[in-house]
């Protein structure tokens, strides 16, 4: 059995189906990458992962144990961290904040209505410990609707990252991002990844930031899985090529 | 350095009933009171980003609840106060239960539709509430041993400070307690503190919960101020007012409802004794507020200080700069 495994998940809008009977397993510390052309079901598979979207049949599991029906938030709670496509952040909230705010979200101390400064202290540690890893660290106390574009989606991945995520969950980190920030996005991930030894699920349109982070790829088309297995051999695959050329035209 | 003007306006506070003509302190408590109850919609509206149209449900509940008990068991003052406080936040769970599964405008007009229920339930409700006369002649009852201090004048004043000031002071730490900043985070984006596994509902309903019993705490001290308890004090046209006290004075700052409060009752005062349609121009003066001055009274004072601090809500963010352009 997988670490995190979609077994037969589907998700039906009306008579088209989104995700359709997608079955996929990520191993333990492994990168995996799900990619296809617009329209694949690729965010669609992420929500259904999250519990943002109720899947219309089949099954998630983290660890042997269902996550399906589970809303966001317990799902999150059994250490699946996520990030947005379309960023999202706190905006009024300081850089810092907003990091501090995932650390503390998986703390028991959360629901104190009153007090909190050494839960405050130790989480305001955390978050600058991960701002200063993604190169955040001079912006700490910018409001993050301030910071460029490229600095909220480091900063939404610091935030995930605060979380000590059991598996991490990144739908296309560098969505908008220019050739540079791009660049500089792959970078700081690649040296995360390889030293965190995270477990990590990316969806991503960018094939050279696939290529360069991913160890596994899942092809999905219409819904549907059409490839999986190493980049290599996904690249040279003939539905791979076809799907891709048809998506384009 | 910063904290002389806050210890200033304590310590004129505290002189005043030695400062101030009866009247004026008179004026002085029911400016306590309001400034109560719209700090209290200030964690709503300001940190949760609730914007609740039916808080006059908080104040009047707390005022009936703290008649009842004083006038049927002759409850001493300051137990009817907090049990009048109590029985709002106690209301407030399963109204703020049904409330929070909507959003938006949806919120807004179910909180408006309990407010108008609690009102027609007081207005109906003849043998317990008085009907349209409300609750006539609310004492302040004596405590045990002989107590009442707080049944003269500036006894009563006293008495509503350091209520005032108790609730600032635990206001201000809740804001700032792991869950007050988690309200914060829901405020700023909902789906996110859902995604980063925060049960945003049941925070918003603790949320609800406290703003109802500072609510109801301020509809307590009001009832035995006024000396009545009437269905107005559930009424929409208060929990509109309170709404006003809360923007013009700068939402999400504590402070700064307290300010509006007063302003608005000094307008009050001074516009009516001026002219009849006076509501008109405090109408008026409240739309230039709104436009000019969307961060409210106590944003001005602020920007004057210096930038805001951490996690104050500051002034609007524009939209996020694209140095590099997209496609």
């Amino acid at each position: 059995m997988g670490y995190l495994e979609c077994r037969e998940l589907s998700r039906h809008f009306g008579a088209l189906a989104a995700v359709d009977r997608v079955s996929m397993r990520v191993e333990r510390g492994e990168i995996r990458a799900v990619i296809g052309p617009n329209g694949a079901g690729k965010s669609t598979l992420f929500n259904l992962i999250t519990g943002f979207l109720r899947p219309t049949g089949g099954d998630v599991t983290f660890e042997g144990e269902r996550l399906t029906g589970l809303p966001p938030h317990l799902v999150c709670q059994r250490g699946i961290a996520r990030t947005f496509q379309l960023t999202a952040l706190f905006p009024r909230l300081t850089a810092l904040e907003n990091v501090r705010l995932a650390a503390q979200a998986r703390r028991s101390g959360r629901w104190s209505i009153a007090g909190g400064g050494a839960l405050r202290a130790d989480t305001g540690r955390t978050a600058e410990h991960w701002l200063e890893r993604v190169g955040l660290g001079p912006v700490a106390a910018v409001p993050a609707g301030l910071l460029s574009h490229g600095d909220q989606r480091l900063l939404e991945v610091a935030m995930a990252l605060a979380q000590t995520p059991a598996v991490l969950l990144l739908d296309e980190p560098t969505q908008g991002l220019s050739v540079e920030e791009t660049a500089r996005t792959v970078g700081i991930l690649r040296e995360l990844l390889a030293a965190e030894q995270l477990t990590v699920l990316l969806v991503e349109h960018d094939m050279e930031v696939v290529f360069s982070l991913a160890r596994q790829i899942t092809v999905l088309h219409q819904g549907r899985v059409i490839a999986d297995g190493p980049p290599g051999v996904v690249k040279d695959d003939p539905a791979v090529q076809a799907a891709y050329l048809g998506g384009l035209t | 350095m910063r904290r002389w003007p806050g210890a200033l306006i304590i310590a004129l506070l505290l002189a005043a009933p030695w400062g101030l003509p009866a009247f004026l302190l008179t004026s002085l408590t029911e400016v306590l009171i309001l400034g109560l109850f719209a700090m209290s919609l200030d964690l709503l509206v300001g940190y949760t980003g609730l914007h609740s149209f039916g808080h006059a449900a908080s104040y009047g509940l707390g005022a009936y609840a703290a008649s009842l008990v004083m006038l049927q068991w002759a409850v001493p003052l300051p137990a009817a106060v907090l049990a009048g406080a109590a029985f709002s936040a106690v209301v407030a769970v399963p109204v703020g239960w049904l409330c929070t599964r909507a959003t938006g405008v949806s919120f807004a007009m179910l909180t408006l539709a309990f407010a108008q229920l609690a009102y027609a339930l007081a207005y109906k409700w003849q043998s317990l509430t008085g009907g349209s006369d409300g609750l006539a002649g609310v004492p302040r009852t004596a405590g045990p041993f002989g107590i009442e201090w707080f049944a003269s004048r500036p006894g009563f004043y006293y008495l509503v400070l350091l209520a005032l000031l108790a609730s600032y002071a635990f206001c201000r730490a809740f804001v700032r307690s792991p869950l007050g900043t988690t309200l914060q985070a829901i405020r700023e984006n909902e789906r996110k503190a859902l995604a980063l596994g925060y049960d945003a509902r049941a925070c918003k309903i603790v949320a609800f919960t406290v703003a109802f019993f500072f609510g109801g705490l301020a509809g307590a001290l009001y009832a035995p101020f006024a000396g009545f308890a009437s269905p107005d004090l559930l009424f929409w046209l208060l929990s509109g007012q309170v709404l006003v006290m809360v923007i013009v004075g700068g939402a999400g700052t504590l402070i700064g409802p307290m300010l509006g409060a007063a302003v608005f009752l000094l307008l009050e005062h001074y516009l009516s004794a001026l002219t009849d349609s006076w509501a008109l121009l405090l109408g008026l003066i409240f739309i230039v507020f709104v436009i000019g001055l969307p961060e409210g009274l106590w944003g001005l004072v602020r920007r004057r200080q210096g930038p805001p601090a951490l996690l104050r809500l500051s002034p609007p963010v524009p939209a996020p700069e694209r140095e590099h352009g997209l496609p």
